[in-house]
């Protein structure tokens, strides 16, 4: 049983079981969602006649049908899939001609860019509030407050959205509301990430904050002295942050899967706004494709979180099974 | 939530000041970071020297470079920029040579074209018969000939380049609006096209036009486009952002925000509010004829299917306030299957007037007099106010005793159903579309039994609509057609609404805005001095 | 369990008379204030809702009868509020009813039996956690088209597996309980079980969740209409109102507060009343984290 280091007791063939087991789920679960994504789409348009255009003649319809290959049997269509799809081939992009996967996989780096500003706003939101909130929760501001962080939780995401590029953009114009070439214009779209998914984190913080500091070795710290602050800091905050992971986890998730919303409203060009223009199309390989690396995005930002935190949680290196 | 308190008078104010101290030095400290790391965002940028035309339309083209997968809108409003076609639409929607200098008539089968010399692809190679002849070629190929621009210009049988700059094209049957057609046939490279495929070739096209692009989705989710180093037609201003925005709520809070200098698009109501920013708005003239097709052949035990029913439907219909009250004038009623200016147009028919006790008295006649049910299959967000409009064409007609459902699909569907004409409704959306080449032939051609799967097909119509096709005299042909444009307009085959033609805006930044066949030609467009 | 140092003098005069918490006591009163428009819709509408003046295109707040305006086609918004809050509450209802239903029944399927039921069962749920949630709306409705059974199946489709998830947990822990086991060796079927034992433990957790997974579901109701993947285009619903609103922001700002106004209202109301079940579960010793 070779430790790894200090920090972690996890003997090193157990981390590698673990591994394998959820890569195990993660083919899985692509593979059930490829599956699923094939019948289903099948079964959704007839895509040829979007490339086909108005007046087009049975002659043209038939052979678009050959050149994409949709008049075999479905069997025999799904095999070819499978196999295609082994090789990371997801075909081409009915619309643009493009390699389904290569063109998902260029519109990434912004997803991944924008859900980076969101989590970084949010939790730079959450943390500090939700710890203020923890600190005193009986007294009225925090009260209050908690009012209005349970108020702003009912508040859908888009709304706020709306409401600050109505406000910011087109009548007081500070700021740009199309892409991500300046840094203003990372601005609206973040907060409005923000405002959506931090009220339930500040709740959640708080919550744990509040609990954490009324544990026995908290009141015993300060009865010796510890002043508040730091007992706050050191030790509330990272316990609560623990518990919240969970929650930070399936945010960052949705935040992967492409906030459709917000990139639609800022023409943010990421999987999301990708996403929606593909669903007006019906851009089968497309479709497919942004299905399968949002599945493997989702799967990587889980592994690594909750490989983060088993690594600084000692107590949760104690349940490993 | 926060939970009911009782206050304790005797500890309010000690109580208070240990709550507010506290959270008054939290917030002083938190305050002073924020400040730290963002103060630098909150001046104003300084304004840069312009050099980027910014324009947003609906989409960029669903093919990208290949400008063989669809004609007119979006495609055209960046295919335009980059390609140019032997011929082009003016301002007034006349033809003229654009790669061509000049054409006529040998025979009438047989078209000599004239071409422009010194004309150069973006990456310096030349442009010539030869070239030219090589794409005619490829349209006609297998390949080529089931793309849409293929199909249009299947009347081609033959063409050969007679000598450096000259092309002869050979038609199976007189083609009066050869020209007109050739429009649309973009001049790629041909060698390049054949090498790489069109697949490839779309990514990166080469073309003569005046712009080339960098790339089709930059940071700002714009294409982007730079000039043409070797552009017969070189723009004025040198780089070029299209935006595609689909919706047309961020179409306008991005123009009425100032980030884009163009807009397409945009409606009635907004014209007011964009003057006052300091825009200039332009409407569209060329047009097209918007209203809701009726599926005779699919339907032939429908009430519709009835000439005088859809006439009635066509008097029961209070246009005139469709055009006052929901575009505020923007758009006339429609009179006929063209609009004015169109090649065909025939000024003498009026709009149907609004009459719903005749519309009732003819219901009575074909034998509905307590009305009927139908429904319609439309595309909304085609055009805009249509959603409006459809509504008032609802309640219009119920006003008759029609109560007509409206499914409202998406694009891929209703496609799916016009191209089989298999429609599940009496009644679906459709424009009269004369452009891409300006002739009323073209969208008569559709709403008659020469569409292959017809929703409406009128033999005794079909002599005469072969002849306009085919008659090369322009004076006679125009007879046929203003004869044409009668009947059609009797037959009712559409409820004939507005004459839609698509609102611009453009900021007082720019001069030398215009629009040719819907489309402006940024080459023209330059910053104005004042800024 | 509860910590009366902590908290100094407060007023639970009356929690502690009613044994209710007061957010689920104004929560509910709140939230009811919605159903009786909805029930008695007819009688509050002024106007009616699908059919408009076109002379009174967008008027603002309060002019000519109009409570809270007319939309772009002269359509009273007032009445079309109450007209959408109907369908909006019953997707979510009914969206919220398939979810619940579906995932419990996984989830305790997945508790109760040990072997391959269970993992193959775990599986599944994590397969539908992981599927993204967008890619399942696009596909209903392009295969059924938009309307109020496709938007039910679309966000039951969605939703399920969070049920199954906490109902398979709690039971797991449930089943461990010592009441539990003593019935067990009692020889107590394993019906009984269920009915007298975990059902009702699970009662606490899932009744705040139920409260809570209605709130998102109106939520979600309005994005997907807002995508255009929800409610059919003629229903006023709240997220087909925002939609619609978009164009006008400009014109006529208060097409987009009222329906904004109103989801926020409705998600408010069912979020106090979600906090006030489990508050009170709180008091009787339970944490319920959703």
């Amino acid at each position: 049983m070779k430790e790894i280091s200090q920090f972690s007791k996890i003997p090193y063939w157990q981390i590698l079981e673990r591994i394998t087991k959820s890569l195990g789920n993660l083919i899985i679960l692509l593979f059930g969602i490829t599956t699923f994504m094939f019948f289903a789409l099948r079964m959704a348009g007839d895509p040829i006649t979007v490339l086909a255009g108005e007046n087009a003649s049975v002659e043209l319809i038939a052979e678009i049908n050959k050149q994409y290959g949709f008049d075999q049997p479905l069997i025999v269509q799904y095999q070819f899939y499978i196999l295609n799809i082994l090789r990371l081939d997801f075909g081409v992009s009915l619309s643009t001609g493009q390699p389904a996967l290569t063109y998902v996989l260029s519109q990434v780096p912004a997803t991944l860019l924008l859900a980076f500003l969101g989590m970084s706003v949010t939790l730079a939101i959450s943390v500090p509030v939700g710890a203020w909130l923890g600190m005193k929760p009986d007294a009225l501001s925090r009260r209050l407050a908690s009012g209005i962080v349970f108020f702003m939780q009912g508040l859908p995401g888009f709304v706020t959205a709306l409401l600050l590029i109505q406000v910011f953009v087109v009548q007081l114009m500070w700021f740009p509301s199309l892409g991500y070439s300046q840094v203003k214009a990372w601005i609206l779209p973040s907060i409005s990430l923000a405002s959506f998914l931090a009220p339930k984190l500040v709740r959640m913080i708080s919550a744990n904050v509040s609990e954490a500091m009324r544990e026995e070795y908290i009141r015993t710290a300060r009865s010796i002295g510890a002043s508040e602050w730091s007992l706050l800091w050191r030790e509330a905050v990272p316990n609560a942050m623990l518990g919240a992971v969970a929650l930070i986890g399936t945010q960052f998730a949705f935040l992967f899967a492409g906030a459709v919303i917000i990139e639609v409203l800022f023409l943010w060009p990421g999987i999301g706004l990708l996403l929606f223009r593909s669903a007006q199309t019906l851009d089968f390989p497309v479709l497919q494709a942004i299905a399968f690396v949002i599945a493997i995005l989702v799967f990587i930002v889980n592994s690594l979180i909750n490989a983060t935190f088993s690594f600084l949680d000692p107590r949760l290196q104690r349940n490993t099974s | 939530m926060p939970q009911v308190m009782c206050p304790s008078t005797k500890l309010i104010k000690h109580a208070l000041w240990k709550q507010y101290g506290d959270t008054y030095r939290f917030f002083k400290r938190s305050l002073g970071v924020f400040l730290l790391l963002t103060h630098h965002l909150l001046v104003p940028a300084q304004a840069a020297e312009r050099q980027t035309l910014r324009m947003g339309i609906t989409s960029l083209p669903p093919t990208y470079g290949n400008p063989y997968g669809a004609t007119g809108l979006p495609g055209a409003l960046t295919w335009q920029q980059i390609y140019d076609g032997l011929t082009e639409l003016d301002e007034n929607g006349h033809v003229r040579g654009a790669l061509s200098t000049g054409w006529e008539l040998v025979d009438p089968f047989t078209w000599r074209f004239h071409l422009r010399k010194n004309v150069h692809y973006s990456n310096g190679m030349p442009f010539d018969a030869r070239k030219a002849k090589a794409v005619f070629d490829w349209l006609q190929s297998d390949v080529g000939r089931i793309t849409i621009v293929g199909n249009e210009i299947k009347v081609i049988d033959k063409v050969t380049a007679s000598g450096e700059y000259e092309l002869v094209i050979h038609t199976r049957q007189p083609d009066p609006i050869l020209p007109n057609r050739l429009g649309i046939v973009m001049m790629v490279e041909p060698g390049i096209w054949r090498d790489e495929g069109p697949g490839a070739y779309s990514r990166k096209p080469v073309g003569t036009g005046s712009y080339v692009i960098d790339t089709w989705q930059n940071m700002n989710g714009a294409a982007k486009l730079v000039a043409n180093p070797y552009a017969w037609r070189p723009p004025h201003i040198p780089v070029v952002e299209i935006f595609p925005l689909n919706d047309h709520a961020s179409r306008f809070q991005a123009a009425i925000s100032r980030q884009l200098d163009l807009a397409q698009s945009i409606r009635p109501e907004e014209i007011d509010i964009f003057k006052k920013r300091g825009f200039d708005v332009y409407v569209d003239q060329t047009k097209q004829i918007i209203g809701l097709a009726f599926d005779v052949v699919g339907h032939p035990n429908s009430p519709i299917s009835d000439k005088r029913v859809r006439q009635a439907l066509n008097y029961a219909v209070d246009k005139r306030a469709i055009s006052k009250f929901i575009t505020y004038g923007t758009h006339p009623p429609a009179s006929q299957g063209a609009a004015p200016g169109v090649f065909g147009y025939n000024n003498s028919l009026s709009p149907y007037p609004y009459d719903p006790e005749k519309a009732r008295d003819l219901l009575v006649e074909a034998g509905y007099p307590d009305g009927f049910s139908m429904s319609a299959t439309v595309v909304i967000g085609t055009y805009a106010n249509d959603v409006e409009i459809y509504q008032k064409v609802q309640q219009d007609l119920a006003a008759i005793n029609v109560s007509i459902t409206i499914h409202s699909t998406i694009f891929s569907d209703w496609i799916q159903q016009y191209i089989k004409g298999k429609w599940q409704t009496e009644a679906f959306s459709l424009a009269w579309n004369a452009t891409p080449y300006n002739d009323a032939i073209r969208p008569m051609e559709y709403f008659s039994c020469k569409k292959s799967r017809p929703f409406f097909c009128k033999k005794s119509m079909m002599k005469e609509l072969d002849r306009a096709a085919t008659e090369l005299d322009p004076k006679k042909r125009e007879q046929i057609l203003f004869d044409l444009q009668r009947k059609f307009h009797e037959e009712a085959p559409q409820l004939f609404l507005l004459e839609y033609g698509h609102i611009w805006v453009a900021s007082q930044e720019i001069t030398g805005f215009s629009l040719r066949d819907r489309v402006p030609p940024l080459n023209e467009i330059q910053f104005s001095e004042k800024q | 369990m509860t910590d009366k140092n902590v908290t100094h003098k407060s007023c639970y005069k009356w929690r502690s008379h009613f044994g209710v918490s007061i957010e689920l006591v104004i929560g509910t009163i709140l939230f009811s204030l919605v159903i009786i428009l909805i029930i008695y819709r007819t009688k509050f509408q002024t106007y009616d809702p699908y059919i408009g003046n076109l002379m009174d295109r967008f008027e603002p707040m309060g002019k000519n009868g109009h409570l809270l305006g007319t939309d772009n086609l002269g359509r009273d918004l007032w009445s079309r509020l109450l007209e959408g809050m109907r369908w909006s509450i019953s997707a979510a209802t009914m969206a919220t009813m398939t979810a619940f239903l579906t995932g419990s029944l996984v989830g305790l399927i997945a508790a109760q039996n040990n072997g391959w039921i269970r993992t193959a069962l775990n599986q599944v749920v994590d397969m539908a956690l992981a599927f993204p949630h967008l890619i399942i709306a696009i596909i209903v409705v392009a295969v059924i088209g938009r309307g109020f059974w496709p938007l039910t199946l679309t966000l039951g489709l969605v939703s399920w597996p969070i049920f199954a998830r906490v109902v398979y947990a709690e039971s797991l822990s449930l089943f461990e309980r010592d009441y539990v086991i003593a019935s067990r060796t009692f020889g107590a079927s394993r019906w009984s079980i269920l009915i007298g034992h975990i059902v009702p433990g699970l009662r606490p957790t899932l009744s705040v969740m139920l409260a809570f997974h209605f709130a998102d579901m109106l939520v979600a109701e309005s994005a997907l209409s807002f995508l255009g993947l929800g409610a059919p285009l003629g229903v006023p619903t709240w997220g087909n109102l925002l939609q619609q609103s978009r164009d006008y922001l400009f014109i006529a700002p208060w097409l987009m507060v009222v329906p904004a106004a109103g989801i926020i209202y409705a998600v408010f109301t069912v979020n106090l009343i979600g906090d006030g079940i489990a508050a009170q579960a709180r008091r009787h010793g339970r944490r319920i984290d959703v």
